[in-house]
Formats: C-alpha cells, sequence, structure tokens
C-alpha cells in the first residue's frame, strides 16, 4: 500500500540504506486532549508489544467512554463559532499541515523505527513507504486548504446563490493496525485542511506513532483540542465514538464486519455521516499478453507486501489458461526467495504477523485452502522463530468456491486462479460482495479499458499493483465501503454543503422591496 | 393579495414566471369565503361554479378524470400485487375513495429489483446507451409531463389535497425543470485526469452506482418523485421507487410516461405499499446499491440503521425539520411577514421546510405579530381544485390528530393563541391556519415538527442570541433571514447550522441549488451539480506508463 512516486515496491535505488535508531525512548503513552497529555479515566492501562519478538515495548493510557467525553468537548469547544480555529485562514490551516510535514520529515528515522517495533513492518519499508506517504499526504492537502471553493449558480429568477462548503465538525476517527502513521495521515490531513476538529482512536496494537504525532501536532502550533488522540479498544473507546451524538461524522478504516456495526451506529445515534473503507478480495487479472515477469512480481508484491497485512492485497490472481503453468511456476520461484527476517535489518523485506489472533486466523485459512483441494505450491507453514512468522505461501489450482478464494486472509497467502475468456474473467472478478481494487496486466488497449470499466471497483490498476497517491482518490465499491479518502473527492467527505439563497431587488437602486401591487 | 401569494409560489420551485403572471391578474375575482366568512353551507360552495378557464384563463382541473394506473410497474409492464392485496386510495378534501391500488410487498420489490438489476447488466441496452441518449430520454419525458400537465396537477390535488393551482405551477413546474435539468447533465458527468506522482497515468470515471431504491413521501409526491429519478437516470442507474401509500397516482401516471418516452424495460420500476413493508424491503434489500428517502427522522434513522445490517448501502437522507426564520427590525416589514407566512402555510403547513420558528426582533415584533395574524385570518380554506383557495385540507386524519394534539400542548405550555387553533368545517381534514404568539424555546410547538397550519412566533433581542437559540436543535435543513443589513446577512448565513439559507426570501428551491440537511435533518444533497455525487460511484483508473511527460 501507499507507494508513492518511484519508492514503489521496496527498496530505493540509494545504496546507502538508513538505519533504524538504536534505544528508542517512548515519550508519549498517554491520553492526548486539548493539546495535553492525560492519565485515563478508569487508571487502566494497556501493553503494546513488538510483534517480532513478543516483547512488551510499553504500557500506554487506555480511553474509554469517559476519556471519548473529554475529547469530544475539547474538539467540540475548539470547533465552535468564533473559536481560534474557525477564525484561522484557509492557508494558515494549510500553513500548520505544511508545518506538521516539515516536523515528520525531521522526525522520520525516528518515527520509521517506532512504526516498525509497534507493527513488524520491515523499517525500510516503514520509511520509504508509511513515512514518505504520510509526508506527501500532509503536503497534499495544505495546498488543498485555501482552494476548497463553493459555487455561484444561475438560478431562475432574480436570486443570487451561492454555496459554502462548510467544515462538519467534530470527525471522529477510527484507524487500523497495518499502516497506522498513514491512516493517521489519510483521516486527519482531509479533516484538518477542511476546518474540521478530530477525535482518533488509534488500534490498540498500534498506538504508538500516532501519540509522537500528537506532540507534533502541538509541536506545529495546532490549538488545543483541534486534534485529540485517544488509545484504546474497538467495543470501548471505538463504539463510543460511533454513537457520539456531538460527533458530525466518522470515518473509520477496518473489517467490513465492524464497518456494518458503525453505520447501524450512526442510525440509532445521530446520523452523523459515515465514511468507511473497508475489506478487500482483490482480483488481479493477468491476461496471455501480458509482460509475464512484470505481471509475477507485481502481482506477488501485491500478495505479500506488509505481510499481506493489506485490505488492498491482491488475494484473487486470475491467470490466463495460455500463460498459467509459466505464471505460477515463475511465482513459486520468487515466493521461495523471500525470506522472513528481522524487520529492523535492512535487508527484509518480510517481517511478522501482527498477532497472535490474526497469525492463528491466517493458519487457519491455510488448513482450509489445502482441505478444500487447492494445490499449496510452496508455504504453508509458520517461521520457527519466536515471533509470529509464516512462510509466504501460493496456492495454485484455487477455485471460486473455496474459503480463501472468498474470505480475506490478510496474511502473505497468494491465491492463482485460472481462466479462459475475458467474459468469464469479468463475471468471475466480480462475484463478490467486495470491490475494493483490482489489477489488470494486458498490453492492449481494448483489454485494459475494457476490463477497468466492467471491474466493479474503486481502484483499477493497469500494469502495476498498489500505486496508491496522495492525488488519487481510493475507496470501494459494494461492501468494502463507501466514500472516498484522497484526492480532490475526499473533500466532500469532511464538508458540509451550505446554499445561501438571496433575493434580489426587483430593479437596480432599490433595496429588496416587493414592488408589486398588493 | 392573490398575487403575492402565486409570486411567492414560483419562488418556491421554479415556476414559469411569465405564465403565472398573465394570468393571475384575472383571478383576484375568484377569491371568496375567507375563514372569517365562512358560509354555513360548507366548503365546496365553489364547486357550484363552472371551471373558470373561460372567465379567468387560468388553468383548470380535469373535470371526470378516470383514474387509468393502478398497478404495480415492473419492467415496464403492469402488475398485479403478489399479495392480492390493494391500497384505497382517498382525497383527503371529501374523504371519498377514489380509487384502489395494488400493494407491493417484499414478494413485489424482489421481483422489481430483479429487473432492474437485469437493466443494470454489462451490455444491456441501458448500460450501453450513449450518456447523451440517456439525456434525451429525460428531456422526452418532460416533454410528456407537459403535455399531461393538467392531468398530473389534478391528480395531485385530488390525491394530496393541494391546490390544483399550486400544484399545475409549483409541482408541475418544478418537476419539468428537474428532468430538464439533469437531462443537460448526462453527458457532462466528468471524471477527470489527475497528475500522480511517478510514471503512472490516472483518470477517474464517475460510473452509475446500480440499482437505486427510492422511498418518497406524500406532500410532494409527482415532485419528490422527479427529484429522486432524475439524477438517478441522468447518471445511469436504475430505480425501484416507491411512492408512499396515500399518495401513489401521479407516480403511477409517472410510470405510463416512462414507458411511453422510451426508456428501456427495468429502467424505472414503480412499486406502491407501505412503508413497514414495501419500503422495509427496500432498505433491507442486498442487491440494491443506493437508497434515497426523503420523510421523517425517525424512519431516515431506520434506514441508515438497515443499509449497517444489510450490505452497506450508500443512504441519502432528506427528513425532518424545524427551521428558523429571523426577522430583523431593519428589514422590509411587510415582505417578511408575507414571506415569513408563505414560507410557514404553504402546501397545508407540509413541507419538510416550513419556517416553524419565526424569530422577530424585539422593536418590530409586536407589529410582525399584529400583520401575521391579520394575514392568516385573510387566508381561504375551501376546496383545493377551486381557484381563489388559499389552503387545502391536511392529508390523512392521523396527521390532521397530531396537528390538533400540537395546538392543544402549545396552548398548555402557555402560548398565546392568536388566531386559529380549531379544526374547520364539518368534514374533510381542515385546519384554521394557527398563530401562537409569546412561544418559548422550551414548549413543544418549538421543538417538534408539527407539519401543518401552526405558525410559532418568538421573539429575540441580540443577533449572538438569535443565532445560538436558531441551532439549538437536531434539525438543520433550511433557515431564513431578513435583513437589509449586509454583514447580518453574510455573518449570520455562515453561522446558521442549516444546509440552505434564505436571505430576503423563503422557499426558493431550484433546480440548480443544493438541497439538504445539516445534522439530524439529513445526509446528503439534492439537486444541483452535488445531486450527482450521490448517484455516482467514483473509479480511479492507474495505467504504468513507461515515462512521464508532463
Amino acid at each position: 500500500m501507499a507507494q508513492n512516486g518511484t519508492k514503489a515496491n521496496g527498496l530505493p535505488e540509494e545504496k546507502v540504506f538508513p538505519r533504524p535508531l538504536k534505544d528508542v525512548e517512548v515519550r508519549h503513552t498517554k491520553i492526548f486532549i486539548n493539546n495535553e497529555w492525560h492519565c485515563s479515566v478508569s487508571g487502566k492501562k494497556f501493553s503494546t508489544y513488538n510483534p517480532a519478538t513478543g516483547a512488551k515495548i510499553c504500557d500506554v493510557e487506555e480511553a474509554d467512554k469517559a476519556d471519548v467525553e473529554k475529547a469530544v468537548e475539547a474538539a467540540k469547544v475548539a470547533g465552535q463559532r468564533g473559536s481560534t480555529w474557525r477564525k484561522t485562514d484557509a492557508s494558515s490551516r494549510g500553513g500548520l499541515l505544511n508545518k506538521l510535514a516539515d516536523l515528520l520529515e525531521r522526525d522520520r528515522h525516528l518515527l520509521a523505527t517506532m512504526e516498525s517495533m509497534d507493527t513488524g513492518k520491515p523499517f525500510l519499508h516503514s520509511f520509504f513507504i508509511d513515512l514518505d506517504g504520510s509526508i506527501k499526504t500532509l503536503r497534499y492537502f495544505a495546498g488543498w486548504a485555501d482552494k476548497i471553493q463553493g459555487k455561484t449558480m444561475p438560478v431562475d429568477d432574480s436570486f443570487l446563490c451561492f454555496t459554502k462548503h462548510e467544515p462538519i465538525g467534530v470527525c471522529g476517527a477510527i484507524i487500523p493496525w497495518n499502516f497506522p502513521l498513514l491512516m493517521f495521515t489519510w483521516k486527519i490531513a482531509p479533516a484538518l485542511c477542511c476546518g474540521n476538529t478530530v477525535v482518533l482512536k488509534p488500534a490498540e496494537q498500534t498506538p504508538l506513532t500516532a501519540l509522537h504525532m500528537g506532540a507534533l501536532i502541538k509541536e506545529a502550533g495546532f490549538p488545543p483540542g483541534v486534534v485529540n488522540i485517544l488509545p484504546g479498544f474497538g467495543p470501548t473507546a471505538g463504539g463510543a465514538l460511533a454513537c457520539h451524538t456531538d460527533v458530525g461524522k466518522v470515518a473509520f478504516t477496518g473489517s467490513t464486519e465492524v464497518g456494518k456495526l458503525i453505520q447501524q451506529e450512526s442510525g440509532r445515534s445521530n446520523l452523523k455521516r459515515v465514511t468507511l473503507e473497508l475489506g478487500g478480495k482483490n482480483p488481479c487479472i493477468v491476461l496471455a499478453d501480458a509482460d509475464l515477469r512484470k505481471a509475477v512480481e507485481e502481482a506477488q508484491q501485491g500478495a505479500f507486501f506488509n505481510q499481506g497485512q493489506c485490505c488492498t492485497a491482491a488475494s484473487r490472481v486470475f491467470v490466463q489458461e495460455e500463460v498459467y503453468q509459466e505464471f505460477v511456476r515463475l511465482s513459486v520461484e520468487r515466493a521461495k526467495r523471500v525470506v522472513p527476517g528481522d524487520p529492523m535489518d535492512p535487508r527484509t523485506s518480510h517481517g511478522p504477523q501482527i498477532d497472535q489472533e490474526q497469525f492463528d486466523k491466517i493458519m487457519e485459512m491455510i488448513k482450509s485452502g489445502k482441505r478444500e483441494g487447492a494445490k499449496l505450491e510452496c508455504g504453508g507453514v509458520a517461521v520457527r522463530t519466536q515471533g509470529l512468522y509464516i512462510q509466504p505461501t501460493v496456492f495454485s489450482e484455487v477455485q471460486d468456491h473455496m474459503r480463501i478464494a472468498k474470505e480475506e486472509i490478510f496474511g502473505p497467502v497468494q491465491c492463482i486462479l485460472k481462466f479462459k475468456t475475458l467474459e468469464e474473467v469479468i463475471q468471475r472478478a466480480n462475484s463478490t460482495e467486495y470491490g475494493l481494487v483490482a489489477a489488470v496486466f494486458t498490453r492492449s488497449v481494448d483489454q485494459a479499458l475494457c476490463l477497468s470499466s466492467a471491474l466493479q471497483c474503486g481502484t483499477v490498476w493497469v500494469n502495476c499493483y498498489n500505486a496508491l497517491h496522495a492525488q488519487t482518490p481510493f475507496g470501494g465499491y459494494k461492501m468494502s465501503g463507501f466514500g472516498r479518502e484522497l484526492g480532490e473527492y475526499a473533500l466532500r467527505e469532511y464538508t458540509e454543503v451550505k446554499a445561501v439563497t438571496i433575493k434580489l431587488a426587483e430593479t437596480p437602486g432599490e433595496t429588496s422591496r416587493d414592488t408589486l401591487p398588493l | 393579495m392573490l398575487v403575492k401569494r402565486l409570486h411567492w409560489m414560483m419562488s418556491v420551485v421554479d415556476v414559469d414566471e411569465q405564465a403565472v403572471g398573465e394570468s393571475l391578474s384575472l383571478c383576484k375575482e375568484n377569491q371568496q369565503h375567507t375563514m372569517s366568512k365562512e358560509s354555513s353551507d360548507g366548503r365546496y360552495n365553489g364547486n357550484k361554479r363552472a371551471p373558470a378557464s373561460v372567465d379567468t384563463g387560468l388553468p383548470v382541473p380535469v373535470s371526470d378524470l378516470k383514474i387509468e394506473y393502478t398497478k404495480i410497474f415492473i419492467n415496464n409492464d403492469w402488475h398485479n400485487s403478489s399479495c392480492g392485496r390493494r391500497i384505497p386510495v382517498y382525497n383527503p378534501a371529501t374523504g371519498e375513495l377514489i380509487c384502489e391500488v395494488e400493494e407491493g410487498d417484499k414478494e413485489d420489490i424482489d421481483k422489481a429489483v430483479k429487473f432492474a438489476r437485469q437493466a443494470f447488466q454489462l451490455g444491456s441496452p441501458w448500460r450501453q446507451m450513449d450518456a447523451s441518449g440517456r439525456g434525451r430520454l429525460l428531456d422526452e419525458l418532460a416533454d410528456l409531463v407537459e403535455r399531461d400537465r393538467q392531468i398530473l396537477a389534478t391528480l395531485e390535488a385530488i390525491d394530496s389535497g393541494k391546490l390544483f393551482l399550486t400544484a399545475y405551477y409549483a409541482d408541475l413546474i418544478g418537476t419539468i425543470k428537474t428532468l430538464r435539468y439533469y437531462a443537460g447533465w448526462a453527458d457532462k458527468i466528468q471524471g477527470k485526469t489527475i497528475p500522480v506522482d511517478g510514471e503512472y497515468f490516472t483518470f477517474t470515471r464517475h460510473e452509475p452506482i446500480g440499482v437505486c431504491g427510492q422511498i418518497i413521501p406524500w406532500n410532494f409526491p409527482l415532485l419528490m418523485f422527479t427529484w429522486k429519478i432524475a439524477p438517478a437516470l441522468c447518471c445511469g442507474n436504475t430505480v425501484v421507487i416507491k411512492p408512499a401509500e396515500q399518495t401513489p397516482l401521479s407516480a403511477l401516471h409517472m410510470a405510463a410516461l416512462i414507458k411511453e418516452a422510451g426508456f428501456p424495460a427495468g429502467v424505472v420500476n414503480v412499486v406502491p405499499g407501505y412503508g413497514p413493508t414495501a419500503g422495509h424491503a427496500i432498505a433491507h434489500h442486498m442487491d440494491i446499491d443506493k437508497v434515497a428517502f426523503t420523510g421523517s427522522t425517525n424512519v431516515g434513522k431506520l434506514i441508515k440503521k438497515a443499509a449497517g445490517d444489510s450490505n452497506l448501502k450508500r443512504v441519502t437522507l432528506e427528513l425532518g425539520g424545524k427551521s428558523p426564520n429571523i426577522v430583523f427590525a431593519d428589514c422590509d416589514l411587510e415582505h417578511a411577514v408575507e414571506q415569513a407566512h408563505h414560507g410557514l402555510f404553504f402546501n397545508q403547513g407540509q413541507c419538510c421546510i416550513a419556517g416553524s420558528r419565526v424569530f422577530v426582533e424585539e422593536p418590530i415584533y409586536e407589529e410582525f405579530v399584529r400583520r401575521s395574524v391579520e394575514r392568516a385570518k385573510r387566508r381561504v380554506l375551501g376546496n383545493p381544485l377551486v381557484p381563489g383557495v388559499d389552503q387545502g385540507p391536511q392529508i390523512d386524519k392521523k396527521q390532521f390528530d397530531k396537528i390538533l394534539e400540537l395546538i392543544e400542548s402549545g396552548k398548555r405550555d402557555g402560548a398565546k393563541l392568536e388566531c386559529g387553533g380549531r379544526a374547520w368545517g364539518q368534514k374533510g381534514l381542515f385546519i384554521q391556519p394557527t398563530v401562537f404568539s409569546d412561544v418559548t424555546d422550551d414548549m413543544r410547538i418549538a421543538k417538534e415538527e408539527i407539519f401543518g397550519p401552526v405558525q410559532q412566533i418568538m421573539k429575540f433581542s441580540s443577533t449572538e442570541e438569535v443565532i445560538k437559540r436558531a441551532n439549538n436543535t437536531q434539525y438543520g435543513l433550511a433557515a431564513g433571514l431578513f435583513t437589509n443589513d449586509l454583514n447580518k446577512a453574510l455573518t449570520i448565513s455562515s453561522a446558521l447550522q442549516a444546509g440552505t439559507v434564505w436571505v430576503n426570501c423563503y422557499g426558493a428551491v431550484s433546480s440548480q441549488c443544493p438541497f439538504g440537511g445539516y445534522k439530524m435533518s439529513g445526509n446528503g444533497r439534492e439537486m444541483g451539480e452535488y445531486g450527482l455525487e450521490e448517484y455516482t460511484e467514483v473509479k480511479t483508473v492507474t495505467i504504468k506508463i513507461p515515462q512521464k511527460n508532463s
């Protein structure tokens, strides 16, 4: 996910690699409200672990409903009419976002190290992909802040009509553990750009970079209460945000199951606006005329990137009959070359899974694949070390009805399916409740455009995978969610449109008196 | 007075000003029984007159209208209901049964969705049609509505109890303009090309969402039908629409016109039915991709919850309001009184945008109340088909009872009943135009949507105070503001939490202009270019290229 720019899919061209910091001291472990650090109201804390070693990193204050109340109140006050934030020029909001980007660049090594410690993702991925994506997202939306333009409308009769795109108010954000920092910026950047205030809950597995961002947000000079960060669990802190009647909007990235609950909470409480970025079971279609080696490379990066823990994971690779055997052979060969290792080692491209629960679920899915008759070409087993490593796994001869072809695995498991015709593959690719992304590999313009039109999903990549950019809208069709993040389209999700219609005087020079006789 | 009324009506929904202008000067003659001289022989005196076309030049209702369409419209065919039940449809002015209509339930919705899905399939005639072709069809439909304007206005008036002339000028013009407005958008739904980092070419397509379920209310049956289908079809979706059980007739006539216009089978399906059965089936359907609802906040919440329970269908909601109308001492008082009056009493007060909290600045409060009461007393109640009548019946007994109950609560809570407050006449569902003064914010009539001819007038002293009080509601649909002070107009229009703010006018809704609510008045916007966003799904296509060339 989020390969911005030329660093796509892995290592940069530089020969001298950046190094993780040694002995990182975690300074921020409290709840961030009103630009201050708070202990949890309940007095509870939770531990965060390094998934590569299983070692505890630190304890973090655990936010619950009472803390959410405090944070929402702070955000509400910060966003009320006449507040510093509401009186800030739009261009200054952009200036603050740019300043925050500067601070990220300054702390890049620290943030990348922390991200790898907390998630187990390879340090160089954190450094080049997550950090690069975060910085670019901040700068991108910094540029939009004073370009959120309303319209004037040529309505019939003598009225002047214009629209203002106003901030919605207090925005709740609930983010996942697979790209903690990047998702943090995907959520706060457009929200702040449009003038909202934010109450954000990072995932309980990965609160550290979000809390460091709290410090940077304060340092950048955002007024108190504009951003509030509450580490905590979904059913408690997340639930409290979703059903809070003073939260005007909630944005969630995570599972479809939880996304459905959040939509229901909105209906139950105050009809808050909802955007959801949920799961996927994304088709990656390789046609016989494709550049095969490139397709193998991209498809496998698409499946294994971030240990397969991506909503965009290429988890259904459809390969045309003529090149199927060769594609499988090359994919297996490539998968065998991937060596899981210490995320802090610059040579490592594959780290551990996030936690035991996910690890078990993936192993269970692999078993189901074998049971249902898919051919296990390689991997399929845990790596015998202390952490939660799974050997990159390739299944061939996968059938559409198998669980591994239908359910989101969220692990390093590539499923390869065979197809004959374009008609057939369109039908099979679309035959899922999900609709997040898809990819097509072909040299034919006709096939590329036909497939990209026919596939029911929010993003289609042609001859590439995971090419995500701050400039480009991202989001799902069907049960992969609704609304779009990033790009100009994201601004819609953080603004409320107000139409102002003013009656014009019947004759110029007069005030708006009605001149018709009684 | 009538001049003003019709003039106001024009601003409500895109009225053809010239057409009205030519005829309205002739129709003053037709004003009769005002409230103050309510005649003893009932309210239908007007019926004794011949249709007034010769006398007045005004359009007249179709006499002896035969109801042609009473069945369920699926796949361009007429179907009986699966359950075998029918909905009795009444004229609220007389209480008489107009006809019975086939009642759609879950099975009928399933059938309709099946055909709508088929019509949406890859390679179908509808999906292969040029965008400009969709625009042509919408224009053709507008032509047919113009042809049948008198029939449709008559249907609307007898079915909903609204004034025939209102239906003819406000609802029908609004309908025709909405169709033509979105006809023009069909081939202008443009994606973007995006200058992304790296060696890629990226563009977006704004694709139709799929099968759209639409559930509409009884207060503007034809207009809401059009507000829903026009943007949906313009963007290339297919539609399953449920009109309100009280008012299915104009929707069914539209179905016939849709077929006549040449829309492919299955593109629009019209299923009359009740909310808890057919509406529920739409909201929970796993194969409906989007649902648009106009109605109460309570039901809107259920629909959003149903989307979360089922398939995460996209939801847009246009719900209730308790819209503030703020009148400053520096305004044109006569104009403000008139606009505030119509802003509340239009369509028997049955408008989600009704200006039901009129805040008047202290120095002019007494005078404003005096004139408003005088104005309300001049309202003519009676047969909605007769020109010169200002106010028809409420839609049904349930609404009628609820309104009277809220009036009672107003009296009980200590508001001053200035006029009206009771039912009117011996039969039918008429309520006297009612004005309350000395209303305070804590009273039920100042907090709950009344949806009837009941005007609440409150007093305020400062701008700060009125902003706070105006925003102190769960609703945020519309607001009005009367002042000649530019600073006040711009400051307050910015400060009000409402999707629409009218300055020196009220109810000026138009096709070109987005409409929708803040807070619990709904999600999303209808009309204008913004309406297109709610009926499209954005797809990003990113293609790897060998080399960048800016």
